[in-house]
């Protein structure tokens, strides 16, 4: 008798390494946040000293490769919903080749930029693929949700350019206000999606 | 001589109401426990009432003591650019927990009302709520109303008092510009209320979610944990996002990013954030550790909460 192997389901893995990753990030601010606490018992004006800017300088670095990591695992989150596997492994490999020589050259804000710049560019490409395509492949979820989850989506991606790349320059604001209208809308579509179709069907037919 | 006479009235009238606070607390507390020992619906709408009425006198004269605040504390000079009232918001210092019960009180009420039945979840919310109003009966905002803005009012009017100093003139212009850009500022009056919504929102998911981990699966629990979460999240993402603007504002220059308050904000928003992706599994293994993760999350906002005490830093209050 051939035993089958049973296959993980794509999204699974997806949905547990999107968790590890976030539980592995919080993890990072834990430490951050004693390591703080440790400094201001053991340095009176911590703020000020080499140990302090030098705690900056670490997280900072420390942090990029979780934003990346967060970053390609938004694109991944939408990719499930179109089981375009191949052109993502392809935007994948491109983005971690220019991500690590774009570290290497010009540094982490810089590469982070680039990240998710292209995220955004092509969560763009999903979002069209799916909606003027109208290639939906889930039946679980409303239309308006998973317009919803892909704008929230790029909405974060958009925050992580604002807050790293555009960061303490004249565009920062106006580009994480630009996100911050994604976001809101998309996660309002995303978790209030049912709601919403419910009340726009009774305003359309009031019997309904 | 300045005086604001018609402030230190209202402030002792509020005093006065603290054991009417308590005893609401401490009688929809045993109301509760005889509720639950009977299994009494009539018993539990009667709990629901006195603590919905109850809080919401309470808040009413939270109310009256701001507008007093208002009417009374009225700074204007020639040295200032233009006059002030001071109208303090009513989620800063000791009414922190107040508003958070409160809203927490307003969404129970409303998720029994739109059930209208005493299930499984309003009895396990009901514990979280009861534990809520014994915490209020310690840290109550009207023992000691506003203590550290009762400080500043009382400094400033001895500043008044004494004379246009170089001293007094400092103090009642950082005093004027704090009010300006913190309890006036418009970020003040979004941020925190849409935090305390979240809050309110993941504190009902809570014992639900506890009941999943330790209990069978329960599709109605479950869907009902979600929702509450997915509602609170939507206000905590939107409520932190408005904080950066106003971090990056009044902050310039400052290294604001790594402080610790900020740091355990965002590894609780990253804990509902695991969340929410773990429970897109719902009956499978993950689902049950997605209850695990929305128990920490909660931790993780408890730790947030009181990390303004107790940890150092920008956001820091001790």
């Amino acid at each position: 008798m051939v035993k089958l192997k049973k296959q993980v389901p794509f999204n699974y893995l997806m949905v547990v390494l999107t968790t590890v990753i976030f539980a592995l990030f919080a993890l990072l601010f834990l430490y951050a946040t004693f390591y703080v606490w440790f400094l201001s018992v053991k340095i009176p004006d911590y703020e000020s000293s080499l140990e302090y800017a030098l705690y900056i300088k670490t997280l900072n670095y420390l942090a990029t490769m979780p934003a990346v990591a967060i970053v390609l695992l938004l694109v991944l989150c939408l990719e499930k919903r179109t089981e375009k596997h191949v052109l993502t492994g392809i935007y994948i490999a491109l983005t971690v080749a220019a991500f690590s020589a774009i570290l290497l050259f010009a540094g982490g804000k810089a590469a982070v930029g680039v990240a998710s710049g292209s995220a955004i560019l092509y969560q763009l490409y999903l979002l069209f693929q799916l909606y003027l395509k109208n290639e939906v492949v889930s039946e679980k979820t409303l239309k308006i949700e998973k317009a919803g989850s892909l704008i929230m989506h790029i909405g974060f991606s958009t925050l992580v350019l604002s807050w790293v790349t555009f960061n303490s320059t004249p565009y920062e604001l106006p580009v994480f206000w630009l996100a911050t209208f994604m976001v809101a809308s998309g996660s309002l579509l995303t978790f209030f999606g049912r709601d919403i179709d419910l009340l726009l069907r009774h305003l359309i037919d009031p019997d309904s | 001589m300045v005086s604001f006479a018609d402030y230190y009235q209202t402030r002792e009238l509020l005093q006065a109401a603290a054991i009417y606070f308590k005893s609401i607390n401490i009688l929809a507390t045993l109301i509760a426990i005889f509720g639950f020992l009977k299994n009494s619906k009539k018993l539990f709408v009667f709990f629901l009432m006195t603590i919905f009425f109850g809080y919401a006198l309470s808040f009413f004269l939270l109310i009256f003591f701001h507008v007093s605040i208002y009417n009374s504390v009225y700074l204007t000079a020639p040295f200032l650019p233009s006059p002030l009232r001071v109208f303090p918001p009513f989620w800063i210092e000791t009414e922190k927990l107040f508003f958070w019960t409160f809203l927490l009180l307003i969404f129970f009420a409303a998720g029994f009302i739109k059930r209208k039945n005493l299930d499984n979840a309003i009895k396990l919310q009901a514990i979280t709520v009861v534990l809520f109003l014994l915490l209020n009966t310690l840290i109550d905002p009207f023992s000691n109303p506003l203590p550290n803005l009762h400080d500043e009012i009382k400094n400033l009017e001895a500043a008044a008092s004494s004379g246009l100093s170089q001293a007094s003139i400092g103090y009642i212009m950082n005093f004027y510009f704090r009010v300006k850009h913190f309890y006036h500022s418009a970020f003040m009056w979004t941020h925190p209320p849409l935090l305390f919504l979240s809050y309110a929102l993941f504190t009902l998911a809570l014992p639900l979610n506890f009941a999943l981990m330790i209990g069978r699966e329960n599709n109605n629990l479950e869907t009902l944990a979600y929702r509450l979460i997915s509602s609170g999240y939507f206000f905590l993402t939107l409520g932190m996002l408005i904080g950066y603007p106003w971090a990056v504002e009044a902050w310039y220059g400052e290294s604001w990013w790594w402080s610790p308050k900020i740091n355990v904000s965002i590894m609780m928003w990253l804990f509902y954030t695991a969340y929410l992706h773990g429970r897109l599994y719902p009956v499978s293994k993950l689902g049950r550790y997605s209850h695990l993760l929305a128990i920490l999350s909660f931790a993780a906002l408890v730790f947030t909460y009181l990390s303004s005490y107790i940890l150092p830093g920008i956001h820091s209050y001790g």
